[in-house]
């Protein structure tokens, strides 16, 4: 159309004598302004890899590694930059909804490409569900309920299944309205959440910073007491119960070994600055490497750099001894290592525990209501990545049509969504009432979306040399190491990270993560993990055979033929 | 499925309004073919341009009886592009005749946002006049058409205090007083059309009478009083991007 840019420049000077300062344009096609900016996507990438929810969650669970959490914050981050690359290279040269699907099936082969996005975009979310909304209670509901004096009610919201099924239940009507909004008004939100949730965590630093450790003593003695009835001398209970209870992770130092083996977990928190990748089909710019590349690789490092500040502040005052020893108080108790309740009878949120140095409730419900900003503006990641891969899959025809419908009156991808939230409740269930050993079943959640990546990243490695054509004509042909493409550079870096990450998790030498079949003697083989996984994938592979013969037998399509062409924008 | 597209452009644009209109949706044309419908200037062999699109605009929430109604007269949608942006856009080809419908949601957003859906009642066919100026002079990087269309509307319109057969300058001056983005690329188009105006083959009393209008347009868009969001902007001046630039989309 005749109202856009999508312009090449063409001087006019010689048509006209008074042209001498102006130029005029050749546009070729349909001009559109993209939904999101490269600011969107950069706050997209970095809830994606929120610190406050993601981070602080999994980070407590890691009370009994020898290896330093800054560290290992620090190298993981930097390897992780080579996944910032590959995803940031493979953006540009295809930028399209469905990332990893599209990119995999167009490269590696529709079935491999299938059954690892099928499983890492799509199916593992459902686990995702249950762990989204013990975030949500955890820093929301229970703190806030305390400070308003509503300690029964916290209480209920810490322990009970069914409570905690509430919050699933809700956590799935909160991300669909989010989604169903659209993604310029999701943009708007995130932002707004951005903004909010970072002006809360400079206030929960201000309060770390300016703190001593006997006021937060005093102040953690009165608050506990007064919010959840905890029994008074709090801190030093807590501090004993962490010890019996084995914590030992220090925030320095430990050998390279086990500074890495830290890894396996605190990637449940790091892995995904990449997680806005299939939405880049509605980024503006979305073929600039180097922006694509900033923007997942900026929210990484300010991410990082946000939680080592954050951590040495929390050492600071609380001090990192009490933290480690209040988690491992808290999930010894959960997991069922210990039949002690934990002192302090709540998730040790590190910003509740720093607002406890005010006395003001006013003061410290705001702030933690700012803080919880933090879980709204991530929470739409759980489903939106996901739609657009089911969308792409849909196109694709390996699903049926319906899948990427839209409610004419809300624009609700209403099948797209509720092939996640409904399965995503059922894996509720089994997680929050423990059925089957569900709630071992945490880290899965990470191996699963990372089994994919690998995928991608094997893809990336491969792309300069079997779709040679596409390459060169990419604005990524032109970024290379030692005469090497950079996305086949950056893709091995990037694998051999997954490849470690996936042995541990598996094989689980050293009995840490409890997710695979273990080769040590005192290691978990965790068979629900393993069936889970299995069935996962399994599911995934008999969808695409079955789809297949079926497109084969009754329309006569040959599916193999679709994943020769690279789909329209 | 039936296909009813019209061979001529005209009459399948206006196929589409009336088909509309009888089932209780409001469709106004805008772009160049708008253009043509409104200054007959625009077939003056200076002006004269192809005209390979049909351009719409539709009051928000309205796409799903939109494509209902362009389907079924044999259009194909693109289905990618229209469930990921069909909020705003939406896009239709007419593989017979090699031409697309593209359609605006609720609002033309391109360099600049407009509230073209606002008046969708004013005209019959096309969006006001005022505004269908405003769609052409808000592009950052015109091309050879865009200057031919606005010297068309021009040449057959004096800028007035309402809409029908005036340009709504109140209305324009209106809109840019309340947005200095709009307001920095709509001046900037205005010199450039002056520019570029005197290298086509037109009379001189042409020429003189588009020169003359751009004139008025100047004017009003400097002594209009400002907002205050647009004198904050306005602060700010050029050192920040104040136009976006649309990206090309693939066609499907």
């Amino acid at each position: 159309m005749g109202l856009g840019e999508s312009a090449q420049r063409v001087p006019k000077q010689a048509t006209a004598t008074n042209a001498a300062e102006s130029t005029l344009f050749l546009r070729k096609a349909t001009g559109l302004v993209r939904s999101w900016s490269v600011f969107d996507a950069f706050i997209y990438a970095f809830f994606s890899i929120s610190l406050v929810t993601l981070g602080l969650y999994i980070i407590s669970q890691m009370w009994f590694f020898e290896g330093g959490l800054i560290p290992a914050l620090l190298i993981s981050g930097v390897i992780i930059l080579a996944e910032c690359a590959v995803y940031a290279g493979l953006i540009a040269v295809m930028p399209r909804a469905g990332g990893d699907y599209v990119w995999q099936s167009r490269i590696l082969g529709g079935g491999v490409g299938f059954v690892l996005a099928i499983t890492g975009w799509w199916f593992i979310l459902w686990l995702w569900t249950p762990l989204y909304a013990d975030m949500l209670r955890q820093i929301f509901f229970v703190p806030l309920l305390g400070i308003a004096g509503a300690k029964d009610a916290a209480l209920w919201f810490a322990w009970d299944p069914t409570a905690y099924f509430i919050v699933c239940v809700l956590t799935v009507l909160f991300v669909t309205a989010v989604i169903a909004l659209g993604m310029k008004t999701y943009a708007r939100v995130q932002k707004f959440c951005f903004w909010v949730g970072n002006a809360g965590l400079l206030v929960v630093c201000l309060f770390l910073l300016f703190g001593s450790n006997a006021g937060f003593q005093a102040g953690l003695e009165a608050n506990a007491t007064r919010m959840f009835g905890a029994a008074p001398g709090v801190y030093d209970a807590t501090i004993k119960a962490g010890q019996t209870a084995g914590a030992i992770t220090p925030l320095f130092g430990g050998s390279l070994i086990s500074i890495f083996l830290l890894m396996p977990y605190l990637t449940f928190f790091n892995l995904w600055p990449n997680w806005g990748a299939t939405l880049y089909g509605e980024v503006k710019g979305a073929d600039d490497f180097k922006k694509n590349f900033w923007g997942m690789a900026l929210a990484l490092l300010v991410t990082t750099a946000l939680a080592i500040v954050f951590f040495l502040l929390v050492d600071k005052t609380i001090s990192w001894d009490f933290l480690n020893n209040a988690n491992a108080a808290y999930w010894s108790y959960r997991w069922g290592f210990s039949t002690d309740a934990p002192p302090l009878n709540v998730w040790p949120y590190p910003a509740m525990l720093a607002m406890f140095l005010t006395s003001n409730p006013i003061l410290q419900f705001v702030v933690l209501l700012a803080m919880s900003m933090w879980f709204f503006g991530w929470a739409g990641t759980v489903f939106l990545s996901s739609t657009r891969v089911i969308f792409a899959a849909a196109f694709d025809r390996l699903l049926p049509e319906a899948a990427a419908q839209i409610n004419p009156r809300t624009r609700t991808p209403i099948w797209a969504l509720a092939l996640m939230v409904v399965p995503g409740l059922i894996v509720s269930i089994l997680y929050v009432w423990n059925i089957f050993n569900f709630a071992s079943l945490t880290l899965a959640s990470t191996l699963v979306i990372a089994v994919t990546f690998l995928g991608s990243t094997i893809a990336a490695i491969i792309l300069p040399y079997t779709k040679k054509d596409l390459y060169e004509a990419s604005p990524i042909a032109k970024y290379k190491v030692a005469g090497i493409p950079l996305i086949t550079v950056a893709g091995v870096i990037f694998a051999a990270f997954l490849l470690f990450l996936l042995y541990e998790w598996l094989l689980d030498p050293n009995a840490l993560y409890g997710i695979g079949w273990s080769i040590n003697e005192n290691g978990v083989k965790n068979t629900t993990s393993i069936i889970f996984m299995l069935v996962m994938y399994g599911l995934a592979l008999g969808i695409y055979l079955g789809v297949r013969s079926y497109r084969k037998r009754r329309e006569g399509i040959d599916v193999s033929m679709i994943y020769k062409e690279i789909p329209v924008e | 499925m039936i296909n009813q597209i019209h061979d001529d452009i005209e009459d399948e644009a206006r196929g589409i309004i009336e088909t509309g209109q009888a089932q209780g949706i409001v469709l106004r044309l805008l772009g160049g073919l708008a253009i043509r419908l409104r200054a007959p200037s625009a077939t003056h062999r200076a002006l004269a341009r192809p005209y390979p699109d049909i351009d719409f605009v539709i009051p928000a929430r309205r796409s799903h009886a939109v494509e209902a109604l362009l389907t079924s007269r044999g259009y194909e949608p693109n289905k990618t592009f229209n469930l990921l942006n069909g909020d705003s856009r939406l896009l239709f080809y007419d593989q017979a005749h090699n031409r697309q419908i593209d359609v605006f949601v609720g609002a033309f957003e391109m360099c600049h946002r407009l509230p073209i859906a606002e008046r969708l009642d004013k005209e019959p066919l096309t969006i006001p006049l005022a505004e269908l100026l405003l769609t052409k002079f808000q592009i950052v990087r015109m091309n050879e058409k865009d200057v031919r269309d606005i010297c068309a509307l021009l040449l057959d319109h004096a800028f007035g205090e309402d809409d029908q057969e005036t340009i709504n300058l109140p209305r324009i001056a209106q809109i840019c007083a309340e947005d200095w983005g709009l307001w920095k690329t709509v001046s900037l188009s205005l010199r450039k059309v002056q520019d570029f105006c005197d290298a086509y083959d037109l009379e001189a009393a042409a020429k003189l009478t588009i020169i003359d209008r751009l004139d008025v347009l100047h004017m009003a868009l400097e002594q209009t009083p400002k907002s205050l969001k647009w004198k904050m902007r306005a602060a700010i001046g050029e050192r920040v991007q104040w136009y976006e630039l649309p990206e090309e989309v693939q066609r499907g």
